[in-house]
């Protein structure tokens, strides 16, 4: 009777103890989550910000670039009724190479800055997805994204919005 | 059958040990120690000040810390009674020597900005430079240009600059770059405590970093015990 009080003791004890240890082994699970990454690039407040910053700026550099086209313009009609002399035709040939000069060096800050911009914008965005990561315990976090690898993603596992909240707060300095 | 309840027991207890084991071992890895409880009192003497303010934890209120890829950036609040400890050091000082030196730092509200790579033990802007030209603009944008590049943001958008620079070049034998930096209080709304610190990096290139303080923090410093 004695020993098989005994077995069961012995039985109970270990079903405990692969419960226990079941337990402590699924707190090192897997955890997989997916973000829509557009909707993550978009609603980042670096993004706006820096894109608003970007207007302003290009706005400012495109106004010298259209007061010469507005010159070059007015140059045009004026010599279509009448025959330019020599000294007028050199200096619209000069005003035409300075447009031209100015049109590209606006193309090649235009390209230059949108392109460390958003060099900045990845850098930080992945950083703080990995902060977001880690704090969560996600193991895994995939970029849900319709030209990408992933095409689908079951709702319940989407963690969009709660990235976006953590990623700005981040950005802000709000998450110290 | 009380034997094999015993057994039991006991298993069951090694069972939760092994389970509760990972959290204990990272509730007493937390580094919060001496200069912790310092800065918790409501006064300290000017030794205690340097000494605690100096080695402030990174998990403090008065210091914001932020890592972008493998670039370290730290701010660290340093109120008027550290600057003014940090040159009395050991001294007894008496209340005038106090007031004249208060005098010369009130008025503004001052900083530390550091800068720090990982596992990057050399001076922090010889980091993948290319050449001797890429490392000189670095140094003249440390020395002199950042300045520009660093400002306050309180609310509604009002934006104060930063007044005092001060970069303490190392020369390689501190693993950091180290800037004091200053906004005039004249500058700063009196209405809110709230400030967020925005530098602009053109150093390593990695955009607008923030560091922001809500409520009343930067007001709770220690007070100086003469």
């Amino acid at each position: 009777m004695n020993s098989r009080f005994l077995s069961i003791g012995i039985t109970f004890s270990i079903v405990i103890s692969l419960v226990a240890f079941a337990f402590s082994f699924s707190r090192n699970e897997v955890k997989v989550g997916h973000v829509d990454i557009k909707k993550v690039f978009d609603s980042f407040d670096m993004k706006k910000e820096l894109e608003a910053n970007l207007e302003s700026n290009l706005l400012n550099k495109r106004k010298t670039l259209d007061s010469l086209s507005f010159h070059l313009q007015t140059l045009n009609q004026q010599y279509s009724s009448k025959t330019p002399s020599e000294a007028e035709l050199n200096a619209y040939q000069i005003l035409q190479q300075k447009f031209l000069y100015e049109k590209q060096m606006f193309e090649e800050y235009n390209e230059q800055t949108i392109a460390n911009s958003n060099n900045q914008i990845i850098d930080q965005m992945t950083q703080y997805i990995k902060d977001f990561a880690a704090k969560e315990d996600f193991t895994y976090i995939l970029g849900i994204n319709e030209d990408g690898n992933i095409l689908y993603g079951d709702k319940t596992l989407d963690v969009t919005d709660q990235a976006i909240q953590f990623i700005n707060n981040s950005y802000q300095g709000k998450n110290d | 059958m009380i034997s094999s309840i015993k057994i039991s027991l006991v298993i069951i207890m090694l069972s939760l040990v092994i389970t509760s084991c990972e959290e204990s071992i990272t509730v007493n890895d937390n580094p919060s120690s001496y200069c912790q409880s310092m800065i918790m009192k409501a006064e300290l003497t000017p030794k205690e000040y340097v000494q605690s303010w100096s080695t402030l934890p990174t998990e403090s209120e008065f210091v914001k810390q932020k890592k972008i890829k493998e670039f370290n950036y730290k701010l660290k609040y340093l109120p008027i009674e550290f600057l003014i400890s940090n040159e009395l050091r050991d001294s007894s000082p008496s209340e005038e020597m106090v007031d004249s030196l208060k005098k010369n730092y009130e008025g503004m509200e001052y900083y530390e900005l550091t800068l720090s790579i990982d596992d990057f033990k050399d001076e922090t802007i010889k980091y993948n430079v290319a050449d001797m030209q890429e490392y000189q603009n670095r140094l003249s944008y440390l020395s002199f240009s950042m300045q520009k590049d660093i400002n306050i943001i309180q609310k509604n958008a009002q934006t104060a600059p930063c007044k005092l620079y001060h970069y303490e070049r190392t020369f390689g034998i501190a693993p950091h770059a180290k800037v004091l930096i200053g906004f005039s209080k004249e500058d700063l709304n009196p209405q809110t405590t709230e400030r967020t610190v925005v530098l602009n990096d053109n150093l390593f290139n990695k955009g607008l970093i923030k560091f922001n303080w809500s409520g009343s923090t930067l007001l709770e410093t220690p007070k100086l015990l003469l």
